[in-house]
């Protein structure tokens, strides 16, 4: 290898590792400026928030420890101004203060203070007032303004420290993502208490829920009111009004319910009728449909409704079914659909939830076996009383129907963090899902993270768009050093065909991933190095500037490789784990720098 | 619910197939919520599947 040779491959080797160290650090710069801050729960320290005023002619001074006491007279001969200790407490902390003598200037006083020095610091005196102080009231209590995590965004909701299912499947740290805002979940079921109507009314927990639109199946009208309790739970465990001062809270609460429903007030419907709601749901804008509900027998109707809304881009989120054996429920099972079993409070199955191969993911759904006194899940819905009436109030339910629509929810969250395709939405669940130790077909992929997954979703879509706008960037900054050369008369070109080739290789894996699904397996060739290898099997050796776009197309592949991979972002290959996953990176990235030294080795002709 | 033995269970068994129902003695097209109606979920209580369908079934009561 001759001189020149050498040199350019250890600047291009140079330039790679330092890509490679700084992708890192940029993208972590760009998702931290595309969090949302969370709200503030700490009181605010007067300084920040308050108002301030100067006195005019009043100075404080702070003077260093240990000055001698002839400071007093020394400073009172610098500013001609009378000066003495206020009290014990100042003379012990240092601190002076003095009215200005008449016609003395502010700034030149507080100059020559400074210059001194036995004077630590000199200022005029500012007074500060709180907002409250405005107006006479006095601050409120807030017990959210005592938790230990003030990072995290708490609802005030009065009951939520009971709502133990949030916690498990963190939350707060969805919270700090997104809220579902944009996303529309179908509830298949008994109805919900959306609204008051002829037929009843809204749950008082759902003021501030947002609805569209919904269907009566079984009364054939547009009152999905809900006559049973068993919709309105699970709709609350999903988009119950949150941060109001009532109740409890909802997972995904900036989403919108569809009500639908198709059991009857004791909890029973029919196979044709879900069919037929299901393909409602998807024609009337639903992204995500829970139905905790089942039956024992498979059903073509209800199986094609769903391979139809699914086709439509609608992820639909199934129980179970409380069997309490092996053998899970239709449509649960049916591959559309994300089956979804029960755990209780300690994160163990429970005793009623079905289990077997279709189980996707496990969810909390409650068992009071486990804890009888706070085993269930906590939601707004109306029973029916004994008069004849409801009672609105706060329930605690337990079934795989209480465990749907939690990973309802974190769909609706996943959704709204930019991750539509049913498909992704569903490897982004088992991907970030809590890994447990248990059977495969009790636990799914594991139980329910709401918080990785909103980060997951966050990352895959926010990584997508970064990606873009450096590619972006590259261009420009192509464009703008080719104009410089040429004003500057330099005779070589900038090569804009390089550039092309490493904005195909950041770029061609997000198209595709795009185009058919993170899923699709063959995302698993171009996310590689096999492309760029065939080529440079493929193509004339000697030709210098087709090798070199080789280079840089395998050098644009491995950065997305390895950004990816740091981001925990790889292409979601189902079965394939971390450990699964680090060899083949590795040999990729091995394989992406040879590729790389060989095409720029080549020697011009 | 009354005691049924063995001999009864197995007639009510032969019975759901022959009318072709499904095993709570539903029609087979029949979705529940949570997929069962054995489990009350709003209560926690877990009955029999027997118990179940001589509820919906009274005349299939031994007698």
């Amino acid at each position: 290898m001759s001189k020149s040779s050498y040199s350019y491959f250890w600047r291009v080797a140079a330039a790679a590792g330092l890509m490679l160290t700084v992708s890192p650090i940029l993208v972590s710069w760009f998702r931290e400026s595309r969090i949302p801050a969370a709200p503030e729960t700490a009181l605010n320290w007067p300084a920040v928030n308050g108002e301030a005023w100067s006195l005019p002619n009043e100075i404080a001074v702070q003077l260093k420890p240990g000055v001698d006491g002839g400071i007093l007279s020394r400073l009172a001969q610098l500013t001609g101004a009378s000066l003495q200790w206020d009290d014990e407490t100042s003379q012990s902390l240092g601190v002076l203060h003095f009215t200005l003598p008449a016609g003395k200037s502010m700034a030149s006083e507080l100059a020559a203070l400074r210059s001194d020095s036995s004077v630590e610091a000199a200022d005029q005196i500012h007074l500060y007032r709180t907002p409250e102080s405005l107006n006479g009231e006095k601050p409120v209590p807030d017990s959210t303004k005592t938790q230990t995590e003030p990072t995290k965004w708490r609802p005030n909701d009065p009951r939520y420290d009971e709502q133990w299912n949030f916690a498990m499947i963190h939350a707060e740290e969805a919270w700090e993502n997104n809220r579902g805002r944009g996303a529309v979940v179908a509830v298949i079921d008994t109805g919900v208490a959306y609204d008051n109507t002829k037929k009843g009314t809204r749950a008082k927990d759902f003021a501030d829920t947002k609805f569209v639109p919904g269907y009566d199946f079984c009364g054939k009208d547009n009152m999905p009111n809900d006559d049973n309790g068993h919709g309105t739970h699970v709709a609350g465990t999903i988009a119950e009004s949150t941060n109001n001062g009532e109740g409890v809270a909802g997972l995904a609460f900036e989403a919108a319910i569809m009500p639908i429903k198709v059991l009857t007030a004791q909890g029973s419907g029919r196979s044709d009728t879900i069919a037929e709601a299901i393909r409602w749901a998807a024609d009337h804008g639903a992204n995500i449909i829970n139905m905790s509900l089942g039956g024992p027998f498979p059903d073509s109707l209800i199986r094609s409704a769903c391979a139809y809304a699914n086709k439509k881009g609608v992820t639909i989120v199934c129980a179970a079914g409380n069997s309490g054996g092996e053998g899970v429920g239709y449509p649960a099972a049916y591959p559309s659909c994300i089956a979804v079993s029960a755990v209780g409070s300690n994160g163990k199955l429970s005793f009623y939830s079905s289990w077997g191969k279709p189980v996707a993911i496990a969810a909390p759904g409650g068992d009071k076996q486990q804890d009888p006194d706070h085993g269930g899940i906590l939601q707004n819905t109306l029973i029916s009383d004994d008069n004849g009436g409801f009672a609105d109030d706060y329930y605690a339910f337990q079934g795989t129907s209480m465990a749907s629509p939690h990973v309802a929810a974190v769909a609706a969250l996943v959704y709204a963090g930019g991750v539509h395709d049913p498909a992704d939405i569903k490897a982004v669940l088992q991907r970030s899902a809590a890994k447990v130790d248990g059977p495969a077909n009790k636990y799914g992929a594991g139980i329910l993270n709401a918080g990785d997954a909103a980060h997951l979703s966050h990352e895959v879509h926010g990584d997508g768009v970064a990606r873009f706008w450096m590619v972006a960037w590259l261009f420009a900054a192509c464009l703008g050093i080719g104009k410089l050369r040429n004003k500057m008369g330099t005779a070589a070109r900038y090569p804009l065909a390089a550039t092309f080739a490493l904005a195909f290789g950041l770029l061609f894996p997000d198209w595709l991933a795009g185009f058919l699904g993170e899923s699709a397996h063959f995302n698993i060739i171009a996310h590689s190095e096999l492309i760029p290898a065939f080529l440079i099997l493929g193509l004339d050796s000697n030709d210098r500037q087709e090798m070199k776009l080789v280079g840089w197309m395998s050098f644009g592949l491995m950065l997305h490789l390895g950004w990816e991979f740091l981001r925990g972002t790889i292409p979601f290959i189902a079965g394939l784990g971390f450990w699964q996953l680090t060899p083949w990176v590795i040999f990729n990235l091995i394989l992406g720098i040879g590729i790389l030294v060989a095409a720029m080795r080549v020697e011009r002709k | 619910m009354p005691n049924i033995d063995e001999q009864k269970k197995k007639w009510i068994e032969d019975q759901i197939k022959r009318e072709g129902l499904n095993p709570f003695g539903d029609p087979k097209s029949t979705v529940y919520t949570g997929g069962t109606p054995l489990l009350n979920e709003m209560t926690g209580k877990v009955i029999d599947r027997f118990d179940y369908i001589l509820s919906r079934h009274k005349d299939w009561l031994p007698k």
